[in-house]
């Protein structure tokens, strides 16, 4: 036993053996790191595990992403100098032919061609590495390839600060051959985010509205925009200006005004691979660990591709690709292009865009007090550089949102930071009559999150609890669950007996079926999305429309 | 053991709470009614003394007490005759007064698992509400307190304090946790260079 000392004691003083518990609870990447503090820590640097696919590529991958860059670069500039045959990356937009950026750009999304997800470059550039180091040895071994078939096993492009392609690219003469619209399709059937449109027909994802009028799109906003980056003529910088040349197009009388939705969720994806995790049932804390919809659905078969790294090695860690781990992700779903059609589809869904998926790192965390009492949520999620996330929201939404007037900004204290007892004594006030259900309350529990979960909350039958999936089915029992109360437990646990006897009221249920397309989503979203997740003092959006 | 029995029974907490008579102190002043102190429950409530290291008295329950292995031993040891206050030689006041927090809190809790392989242990960093807010408290506390758990060789509390720390670094950058901790960065360029070298490979 070592024996604690009188004098004031750091973390460096920790007894090795002490230490070494603390090395138990890490993960590679994390031990990596840790290694990389100090002199005096080199020793911890792990092994790769036996078993690891391409450990040893990883494990190197991991530890230069944590080096400072080199002294002698210089990456403040992404624009391209010559050309970049050799890395085996497109150096021209494929979709509006604009030269991009080179990775080094520190604003750069990368598209992954395999998902249709934007990915920003400190998630995407071990999955770029990695895939250029395999490619060169293709390259190698095969010498007469077809450059252009090894490209797209990268990414399709790149969008940052210098270029994003313009949001009418596809309301344009001959976009139906346009690359971007075959690839669309491809990620729309293996989509890892698959859902309908109607899913976004909520007010919960009410970003704005969009100006509308014939006008406007036939003379863009961004047309007086363009600032004088390195951008070409295809090319529309992101320009902050914009929000001020809409207040003027507001005061335009002819002008018409749709909702603009985006729909917004929370992942967790492996670091390797980019993928959803999926969960364990073995692992005893699935609850504490975040289950989304998606994994279950991996769980369950019904879904495209999910991580499958290391699958031997997750008998032990139920998570991701040993080496590399896994991040929490916020995914967006933004419509980014115009649809030629949209002017005259007037029909529900409303619009059927373009859409693409940007995934920004989000980090877990005790939720703050409010007015010095423990929030309803224990935890809640965080960006980790909040202001390189809404640049990249700002980024992939471009010009659309140019034309899109915002939500006003969040308040302070919302109603789902009020306490459940107090949300339950709201509810209380909307009575349910006979067998009906009440209007009121059913508005107000579709409405908002934090509402249905305090009904449930006060309602639940502890023990039995049953996983959502869409559509309101009940997927399967799990009997094993924590009751801890995070939010995590939320995307679990349902009360089974709320669900049968509020299903089963027939006058009830012909509401519900009147009423699918709003409940539907609703119920989707309480599944994939926990509680209160989006409810973060930094990154805030109303969910009560 | 110095002083007399009557002296230790007018004896109180430093804490302010009455320190009930040990049933060996009641045993050696020879009162036979109080012996009936001893049966299991009134075993349980039975008080003790620890002596902090800078010489500060701490009743404390025999059953909150016992949640330190070290100090259990030391009773089995010494049998039931054992009425001076106990020298804890390495843990302060403070410090003390937050383990035997802790311990009061868990007293209730089961035995931790003779089976401690770290692969069970790696699954999770889950901390329960209770012990998040126990061990809200600055960084040197915090390693104080999980030295104090691994003198006094209290599992449980040394795991929730590792598990702490190891919260504290995940998902950081080297950069971040040198922060966290006031780590000084030693490499010198070269050794960075180096350690670069090394795995530059991986983008060759």
């Amino acid at each position: 036993m070592q024996t604690p000392d009188t004098d004031r004691i750091s973390f460096t003083d920790i007894p090795s053996d002490i230490f070494a518990f603390v090395l138990d609870y890490l993960s590679f990447r994390d031990l990596i790191s840790l290694s990389l503090t100090t002199r005096g820590l080199r020793y911890i640097q792990p092994r790769v595990p036996n078993g690891a696919e391409d450990g040893k590529l990883c494990s190197a991958l991991v530890t230069l992403s944590f080096l400072p860059p080199r002294r002698t670069q210089d990456s403040s500039t992404g624009a391209r100098e010559g050309t970049s045959a050799d890395s085996g990356c497109p150096d021209q937009c494929p979709y509006c032919q604009h030269t991009l950026c080179t990775a080094d750009c520190e604003t750069s999304l990368f598209l992954d061609s395999a998902t249709g997800v934007f990915f920003p470059r400190s998630l995407y550039l071990a999955k770029l590495k990695r895939s250029l180091g395999t490619k060169r040895k293709t390259r190698g071994k095969r010498k007469n390839s077809d450059c252009k078939n090894i490209n797209k096993s990268c990414y399709s492009t790149i969008w940052c600060e210098h270029h994003r392609c313009p949001s009418d690219l596809l309301a344009r003469p001959g976009a139906e051959n346009n690359v971007f619209i075959r690839e669309y399709n491809i990620w729309s059937l293996r989509s890892i985010y698959e859902d309908d449109l109607s899913y976004l027909v909520r007010h919960r994802w009410l970003a704005g509205q969009k100006l509308q009028s014939p006008h406007v799109l036939s003379h863009p906003v961004h047309a007086s925009s363009v600032s004088g980056s390195s951008a070409g003529s295809n090319a529309i910088a992101v320009n902050e200006e914009n929000p001020k040349r809409l207040r003027d197009l507001q005061s335009t009388a002819s002008l018409e005004y749709t909702p603009v939705y985006e729909k917004v969720f929370y992942d967790k994806i492996c670091r390797h691979c980019l993928l959803v995790v999926p969960p364990s049932y073995g692992h005893t804390s699935n609850a504490a660990l975040g289950i989304t919809l998606r994994s279950l659905r991996v769980l369950h078969g019904r879904s495209p591709p999910a991580c499958q790294c290391d699958p031997e090695i997750r008998k032990k860690w139920p998570q991701s690709c040993v080496c590399c781990g896994h991040v929490s992700v916020r995914v967006t779903k933004v419509e980014v292009f115009d649809d030629p059609r949209q002017l005259t589809a007037r029909l529900q869904p409303p619009r059927q865009g373009f859409w693409l998926h940007l995934a920004t790192e989000y980090y877990m965390a005790p939720a703050p007090k409010i007015y010095g009492q423990p929030p309803p949520e224990g935890k809640r999620m965080y960006p980790v550089d909040a202001v390189k996330a809404a640049r990249h929201l700002q980024i992939v939404r471009g010009t659309t949102w140019d034309r899109i007037i915002p939500l006003p900004p969040p308040s302070r204290l919302g109603i789902h930071d009020l306490p459940h007892a107090v949300l339950n004594r709201i509810l209380g006030y909307l009575p349910a009559h006979g067998v009906h259900i009440d209007e009121n309350l059913k508005s107000a529990l579709l409405a908002s999150n934090c509402f249905l979960k305090s009904w449930l909350e006060a309602r639940r039958t502890p023990g039995q609890l049953w996983v959502m999936s869409p559509g309101v089915q009940l997927v399967s029992s799990l009997n094993t669950v924590n009751h801890e109360r995070t939010n995590d437990d939320w995307e679990l646990i349902w009360d089974t007996s709320f669900w049968e006897r509020w299903w089963h009221r027939d006058a009830v249920r012909a509401g519900f079926e009147d009423n699918l397309t709003l409940a539907t989503p609703d119920v989707r979203w309480v599944a994939t999305h926990p509680p209160g997740f989006e409810e973060t003092q930094d990154d805030h959006r109303p969910d009560y429309g | 053991m110095g002083l007399s029995a009557s002296r230790q029974i007018e004896t109180t907490a430093i804490s302010g709470h009455l320190a009930f008579p040990t049933t060996a102190q009641l045993h050696h002043i020879n009162l036979p009614v109080f012996r009936q102190l001893s049966t299991p429950t009134a075993v349980n409530m039975t008080n003790m003394k620890l002596l902090s290291s800078d010489n500060v008295e701490i009743s404390v329950e025999k059953d909150v007490a016992e949640r330190s292995v070290l100090i259990k031993n030391m009773l089995e040891d010494v049998g039931e005759t054992m009425d001076a206050p106990i020298p804890i030689p390495n843990v302060n006041e403070a410090v003390l007064r937050k383990v035997i927090e802790w311990c009061e809190h868990h007293r209730n809790d089961p035995p931790p698992p003779a089976d401690d392989d770290s692969d069970s242990r790696k699954k999770s960093t889950d901390i329960e509400e209770w012990d998040q807010k126990f061990m809200q408290v600055d960084q040197e506390m915090l390693f104080e307190i999980i030295l104090a758990a691994n003198y006094l060789d209290i599992k449980p509390l040394l795991d929730v304090g590792c598990k702490t720390v190891a919260n504290m670094i995940k998902g950081k950058s080297p950069e971040e946790i040198r922060k966290t901790f006031n780590i000084q960065n030693d490499f010198t360029p070269e050794e960075e260079d180096q350690i670069r070298r090394e795995n530059e490979w991986a983008e060759e």
